[in-house]
């Protein structure tokens, strides 16, 4: 196992480099540059004034020095300077946009994997029902739908119409005026909190999985589950630095609400398609047979034995997913307007900006690579009758 | 055991729901305002300090913006950071001079000098002395003086001219090498000098004309020398100094910055001693305006004649300006019906498809303006048979702008003949009108082949107008030049019709009129980025055929002259992409660089104008309207003005004097 993984390293540091280096290419390739886009059709510029910018940009140089310098300063974790706002580090724009995307695609993701999840189950288990008609046509339905005109919709109907939810943003500014804090500073703390109580509430439920006897394990979970919740009201109410940031993080996940559930009705039917085909399968095993022998509950022959084994490509795909999360997605960061890591990784190929883009993708490559790595090594824990060879 | 896992996937539901809920509660007020006092303190934010902040005490005006801004740096802000969003929030400096709302007169800002002193000899060298207003003081209440010119200029000096707009704002004069001939561009401003602390000698190093002198270094910014100086003082590079927030930092104009958000808000709060607060201006048609200020009245700009088109008092009325960031139209739209923003503010206006969504809600108002830009059509004068003059009045005969304006883009689009837009109105040549106007479709081939025929060109087969199916058949073929040279294949590139539809539509019909004429033209849709990328690409002058592209303009049009002199081609890095060379029209830019008087330079700039439309190294296409909404509880001064509302929107300008409808 250990020679797998430091030969899986190496290989994903080798397949990284090679990355980079088409990704600067692609990049340079290009037609014009962003000296050009941003200046050559402003009259008010003059061409002197192109020549300093070109200069400030280390665009004179020779392209294979300038690779040569990028790619040393890369991996010394300097990601230079963006050419679209200079003299802003790329590393913090990067650290301005990476925070407000997680908390919202992250979120997404696990509520539409959760939902998804929920659902193929059933459908698995009611299959040829009116009910897996009515679930799989709607699902699908939403699936395919026309996914701006769907998010302008439900702006329109929950926060214009009926007046339930904010119109786009991640706060309302009027909220915010002399705030003590930057939204950033909240997202963090946010998130910092929200995974640190999953975490907790994680470890008490997996602890407790070990307790034999069944009447003690669902008192442990339950108790962990409570204290968790007690803890994060208690960090939120019950301390001076989350009682002074409570009404931040509250307008925030206040602005969360509609594009969750809008990013989870339009994605959980991917998930639950999968999720039952791969339930349906499993409930041809042997085992379910067996379990169905024994006695057991049919909600037991479902949750406890078919769906925990069909969990591995669900896992698989949350896994991968996850990676990906930082990619963003310009949609939803557009009609929400939700800046985030997706509309720096547009504008700033659409600008030429090729610092800030090439920092960007490499963010996601890196993220893919490990996402990958994640997944051989989870499929041998998952599955027992994965190994993977010396 | 069924029963009671049930309850605990409740539970945890349950729990879920609290941890949201738990979240999104809102506490007291009371415990807010207390702890967040305790905190400001020790918390990094990028909040403006603290002095620079009044409460707000009047109403708020919100408006929509859809691109985040660069900088908070107002001098970052001009440089190569500079768009158009950073433009509009930042909240200006103050200058010298200013442009009169909505006309765009230029007015006394800054200077005492009703009118811009003129550039006098001075030794081997050339300047100007202007006095400045004594009662200007800056936002922290300190009076400008004749120091923070000269410190602005000597910082733009030490990080040797800045990029950006900073070369053309202050151009600094440089050595020209003596082994070569002058060098226009190391023409610019030697030193600025304070003369007394109301009295300012601004020296050049030749004798400028008005785009330089007033319309660069006489509107260019001005920065307080006590917050800046030491910051300019510390910095080793222009990179370091853009580094420094500008948030809060002292200006001359009526809001100072607060508080900016990335990606969500950015704020401007009222200062309470804006000098020019309660000032009443009265500005009529031909661009005079009176202004009465501490209980005299005084006319700049010439006798006012005609209607008044703007008569209001300078605020601020709004005791904060937020600029929301929405990433999208439509979202802005809803939000704009909602009452959450009162204005889009946008440098294109809004979308056609929401205008009639607009136009339906009782509460908002459309305002409908001409763009201060045009779009065209260039020929490459430098190959065959773009060349041949005769050849761009025929194909340009062939165009019938009215019919493209109003019929095929369906009013989407303004036909334009001039390289001033009327709306420019001082500078506009009104009377400057299209090859073959009036003609019929039939009437333009005929006099198109005229024109080619005169010229010695010849066809195999001459294109006829067949009245019985109303087109040309059969079309020209065969067409050649007057030394027999065939006319070869040509590219017509325009961008495609995701980026600009109208531009897209366009190229496609005069593909149609060119192939009617026998000349073999393929327009071919094109990433806007590639078009640029050939066409101002030195060394790919010769790669090119015609294309469409667009020029947003400034209110001086120096461009009629800087897009065609033959100094300006785009072989050596300049603006004139056709390779248009006319010893006639370099004169005249001679001309127009020495004008001391306005009413030489636009005499100038209507016969260049003329000779463009002659010449045709561009074939002026159209302009667009810009359409604005806002909603009906607020007021501007007035609303019709060349490039619409938000022009007058950077640096808060018209936001001033924005008041909340009665």
């Amino acid at each position: 196992m250990t020679r797998y993984v430091v030969r899986r390293l190496a290989q994903m540091v080798l397949l990284f480099v090679v990355f980079l280096t088409v990704t600067w290419f692609l990049l340079y390739a290009l037609p014009g540059d962003i000296v050009k886009q941003k200046f050559a059709t402003n009259p008010n510029i003059p061409p002197e004034a192109r020549q300093v910018a070109i200069e400030r940009l280390g665009l004179d140089k020779p392209v294979l020095i300038q690779f040569r310098d990028y790619m040393i300063n890369f991996f010394q974790l300097d990601f230079g300077l963006s050419f679209n706002q200079y003299p802003r580090k790329v590393s913090d724009i990067i650290a301005e946009r990476l925070p407000r995307t997680i908390v919202l695609f992250l979120t997404a993701l696990v509520s539409y994997y959760y939902a998804g999840f929920l659902a193929g189950k059933y459908l698995a288990w009611r299959r040829g029902k009116r009910g897996e008609m009515v679930v799989t046509i709607g699902g699908v339905g939403l699936y395919t739908v026309f996914y701006p005109w769907f998010a302008l919709m439900a702006i329109w109907l929950f926060a214009a119409e009926l007046g339930w939810l904010p119109i786009s943003k991640f706060l309302n500014p009027d909220e915010w005026r002399n705030a003590p804090f930057t939204a950033n500073q909240v997202f963090i703390r946010l998130f910092m909190t929200v995974l640190a109580v999953s975490v907790f509430m994680a470890a008490v439920v997996l602890l407790a999985n070990r307790i034999r006897d069944h009447r003690p394990r669902t008192f442990a979970k339950l108790g962990g589950v409570a204290l968790g919740v007690v803890l994060f009201i208690w960090y939120w109410w019950g301390t001076a630095g989350g009682a002074l940031m409570r009404p931040y993080a509250g307008d925030i996940a206040e602005h969360l609400i509609l594009p969750v559930a809008v990013l989870t009705a339009v994605n959980f039917a991917g998930i639950m398609l999968l999720t039952r085909s791969s339930m349906l399968e499993t409930m041809r095993e042997d085992f379910i047979l067996t379990a169905r022998a024994k006695g057991l509950s049919e909600r037991a022959v479902r949750d406890r034995h078919a769906a925990r084994t069909a969990l591995l490509p669900v896992t698989t795909s949350l896994v991968l997913a996850v990676a990906t999360v930082i990619d963003g997605g310009i949609l939803t960061e557009t009609v929400f307007s939700w800046p985030g890591m997706g509309e720096v990784l547009v504008t700033s190929v659409s600008n030429e900006d090729i610092p800030l883009a090439l920092a960007s993708f490499s963010f996601i490559g890196i993220m893919a690579l490990v996402g990958h790595f994640l997944v051989d090594i989870l499929y041998g824990v998952l599955d027992p009758r994965i190994r993977v060879g010396g | 055991m069924r029963i009671k896992l049930a309850r605990w996937r409740w539970i945890a539901v349950l729990g879920v729901f609290t941890l949201v809920a738990a979240a999104c509660a809102q506490p007291g007020t009371e415990e807010t305002t207390t702890t967040q006092a305790e905190v400001a303190e020790t918390t990094t934010t990028t909040k403006a300090p603290e002095t620079t902040e009044p409460e707000p005490t009047g109403y708020t005006l919100t408006v929509a913006i859809f691109s985040d801004p660069t900088t908070d740096n107002p001098w970052a802000a001009i440089d190569t950071e500079s768009d158009v969003w950073t433009g509009y929030v930042n909240p200006g400096q103050g200058s010298l001079y200013g442009f009169q709302f909505p006309t765009y007169t230029l007015a006394p800002a800054l200077a005492a000098d009703p009118e811009p002193p003129t550039v006098q000899p001075d030794g081997d060298l050339w300047s100007v002395t202007v006095n400045l207003r004594d009662d200007v003081t800056w936002s922290d209440g300190t009076p400008m003086t004749a120091e923070d010119v000269v410190f602005t200029f000597e910082t733009v000096k030490k990080f040797d001219g800045l990029g950006g707009n900073f070369p053309s704002a202050w151009p600094l004069a440089r050595e020209d090498d003596p082994s070569t001939e002058e060098d226009e561009s190391n023409n610019g401003v030697v030193s600025v000098e304070a003369l007394s602390p109301t009295q300012v000698k601004i020296t050049f190093n030749f004798d400028p004309g008005l785009a330089i002198w007033p319309f660069s270094v006489a509107i260019a910014p001005i920065y307080q020398k006590a917050f800046w100086g030491p910051k300019a003082e510390a910095a080793a590079d222009s990179a370091a100094f853009y580094s420094e927030s500008g948030l809060g930092a002292p200006n001359a104009t009526a809001y100072n910055s607060s508080e900016r958000e990335p990606g969500a808000f950015w704020r401007n709060v009222a200062i309470d001693n804006y000098w020019d607060q309660g000032t009443r201006y009265t500005v009529y048609e031909n661009g005079a305006f009176t202004v009465e200020r501490g209980g005299t009245t005084e006319t700049y700009g010439g006798e006012p004649s005609g209607d008044v088109v703007a008569d209001y008092v300078e605020g601020p009325y709004a005791s904060e300006i937020v600029y929301s960031l929405y990433s999208d139209q439509n979202s802005a739209v809803l939000a704009l019906t909602d009452g959450e923003v009162d204005f889009l503010l946008n440098p294109l206006g809004l979308q056609r498809g929401l205008q009639q969504l607009v136009l339906s809600e009782p509460e908002l108002n459309v305002i409908v303006n001409e763009q201060n830009g045009f779009r065209y059509l260039a020929f490459n004068t430098r190959k065959f048979p773009m060349s041949d003059k005769a050849f761009r009045q025929a194909l340009a005969c062939r165009i019938d702008k009215e019919f493209m304006a109003n019929t095929v883009l369906g009013g989407a689009a303004i036909a334009a003949n001039s390289l001033v837009p009327p709306g420019n109105s001082f500078w506009a040549n009104p009377d400057l009108e299209e090859t073959c106007a009036g003609l019929s479709e039939q009437e333009r081939l005929e006099k198109a082949v005229q024109i080619l025929r005169d010229a010695g060109w010849t066809w195999t087969q001459e294109p006829v107008w067949d009245e019985a199916n109303r087109d040309v058949i059969p079309k020209g073929e065969g067409l050649r030049g007057p030394n027999g040279e065939e006319v070869p294949d040509l590219t017509l590139l325009a961008p495609g019709p995701g980026y600009d539809p109208l531009r897209a539509t366009y190229s496609l019909f005069i593909e149609g009129w060119a192939e009617d004429l026998g000349i073999p033209v393929k327009a071919e849709p094109t990433g806007f980025s590639v078009i640029v990328d050939k066409v101002f690409e030195p060394s790919a002058v010769m790669d090119w055929d015609m294309y469409i592209l667009g020029w947003g303009l400034g209110v001086f049009p120096d461009h009629v002259f800087d897009f065609f002199k033959s100094s300006q081609d785009s072989a050596v890095g300049g603006f004139n992409t056709p390779g248009y060379s006319n010893p006639d029209f370099d004169a005249l830019a001679d001309q127009f660089d020495r004008a001391k008087t306005l009413e030489e330079a636009r005499d100038l700039v209507k016969q260049a104008d003329a000779m463009i439309a002659e010449d045709l190294p561009y074939v002026v296409l159209f302009t667009t309207p810009i359409i604005e909404a806002y909603r009906n509880t607020i007021e501007f001064p007035a609303t019709t003005t060349l490039d619409g509302i938000q022009n007058w929107f950077g640096g808060v300008g018209l936001a001033t004097s924005t008041k909340q409808a009665a």
